[in-house]
């Protein structure tokens, strides 16, 4: 692949990827290293892929794998405030990010991907390799939490 | 405006520093560059190998003079390893989490590295990311500690009730425990996540410090190593101390 196509993609997939992984991990910091290996490993299998859904299902999947590693071998902040330094956030406008992020990592990961990626269950199945009874119990887990902590759930106003 | 549109709309403030986005394209047209020019390769493993033959005199030298000057505190603390009765030397480390939660817990520093934070790491100095001469890669050992408040703690701990549920046929188990040196009352959950010899085993223990703070340890191990390192990093909990 040339040179400047590979540039367009990263381009393209970057915003994604980071905030997934701001999603995930919920600092900068972590947030950036991640994103930096994630496309350092894209590069090196770009011309493997098959069709764009199948380059950003890979995308999404490795992402939340270097994410796992990153919360498993550390010193570090998985549950601890969302850093500041990510963007300007309203904590009254943002309520309902906050409250998202305040979740457990796997049930963070299902409601960004069905939420904000638009990505059907048995989508996210495939991409995060778990079974749909796993996911929807996920799902439904995130929801009643959320429904605690705001008014009407996802689906409330 | 729907729910599910504010989280959107909260998502898309979120952008990448273009800066970095810049830095990486660039590293990435620079490792194609590089790996055309096998002489300069070479070149710079020969400058590698020689900076860090130099640093490692020094660091050598460093730690022959820190260790020389060793002013810690080690008590004797008796533990069965492997079905023997042993002593082995520790140290007390103090760490503050947050406003509300300081705790003391001693550790055998020559067996365990310890990495202070947000949240305290006491990692198996055997650990490597390495694969044995089996070609397997040993899982990690740790020991975590970290402080939440009640809200988070609920979520939490019901991710480690239903871990204790999907692997119950492993006999995994959640009962009430007293640990500490003050007998503090903690929950104890035990994740046994398979039956092989590298299979992981979980052991966090919730301990409720105030009205509004929970304390946590979580210890990981892998099978073969519970009569190991599994039953240290155990026993170390009852040498916890909270303030």
């Amino acid at each position: 692949m040339q040179e400047k196509e590979i540039e367009t993609k990263i381009i393209k997939y970057s915003d994604m990827i980071y905030r997934l992984c701001v999603s995930i991990l919920k600092n900068k910091d972590d947030s950036e290293d991640v994103y930096q290996d994630v496309i350092i490993k894209f590069c090196k299998k770009i011309d493997e892929f098959e069709n764009e859904e199948h380059e950003k299902a890979w995308l999404i999947r490795v992402t939340i794998n270097q994410c796992k590693n990153v919360i498993r071998t550390s010193w570090f902040k998985n549950r601890s405030e969302l850093d500041e330094n990510i963007a300007y956030f309203d904590k009254e406008e943002d309520s309902v990010y906050y409250e998202v992020s305040k979740l457990p990592t796997k049930y963070r990961a299902v409601i960004h991907l069905f939420y904000y990626e638009d990505y059907k269950i048995s989508e996210i199945c495939k991409i995060l390799g778990q079974k749909e009874s796993t996911v929807k119990s996920q799902l439904r887990r995130a929801r009643h939490l959320l429904e605690k902590k705001i008014k009407g759930g996802m689906d409330g106003e | 405006m729907v729910n599910k549109d504010k989280y959107i709309q909260s998502i898309n403030k979120i952008k990448i520093d273009e800066k970095l986005v810049g830095d990486v394209i660039m590293k990435v047209k620079e490792s194609k560059n590089v790996k055309s020019n096998i002489k300069f390769n070479m070149m710079r493993q020969v400058v590698l190998t020689a900076a860090a033959m130099f640093v490692f005199t020094i660091v050598s030298f460093a730690s022959y003079v820190a260790i020389s000057k060793d002013t810690r505190i080690l008590e004797k603390f008796g533990i069965k390893l492997e079905g023997t009765e042993e002593e082995i030397l520790v140290e007390e480390n103090k760490s503050t989490l947050n406003e509300d939660v300081e705790y003391t817990i001693q550790y055998p520093d020559d067996m365990i590295f310890r990495k202070d934070g947000r949240f305290d790491i006491y990692e198996c100095k055997d650990d490597s990311d390495e694969p044995n001469e089996n070609g397997v890669v040993i899982p990690k050992v740790y020991m975590k500690i970290y402080s939440t408040d009640e809200d988070e703690c609920a979520y939490i701990s019901e991710g480690f009730m239903e871990d204790v549920s999907k692997y119950k046929s492993n006999y995994s188990s959640v009962e009430e425990v007293v640990i500490g040196k003050n007998n503090y009352k903690a929950m104890k959950y035990n994740i046994n996540k398979g039956m092989k010899w590298n299979s992981e085993v979980n052991d966090v223990y919730v301990v409720n410090v105030n009205e509004n703070s929970r304390l946590i340890i979580e210890i990981s191990y892998f099978v073969e190593a519970t009569e190991g390192y599994g039953t240290v990093l155990n026993s170390l909990v009852e040498t916890l101390k909270i303030k």
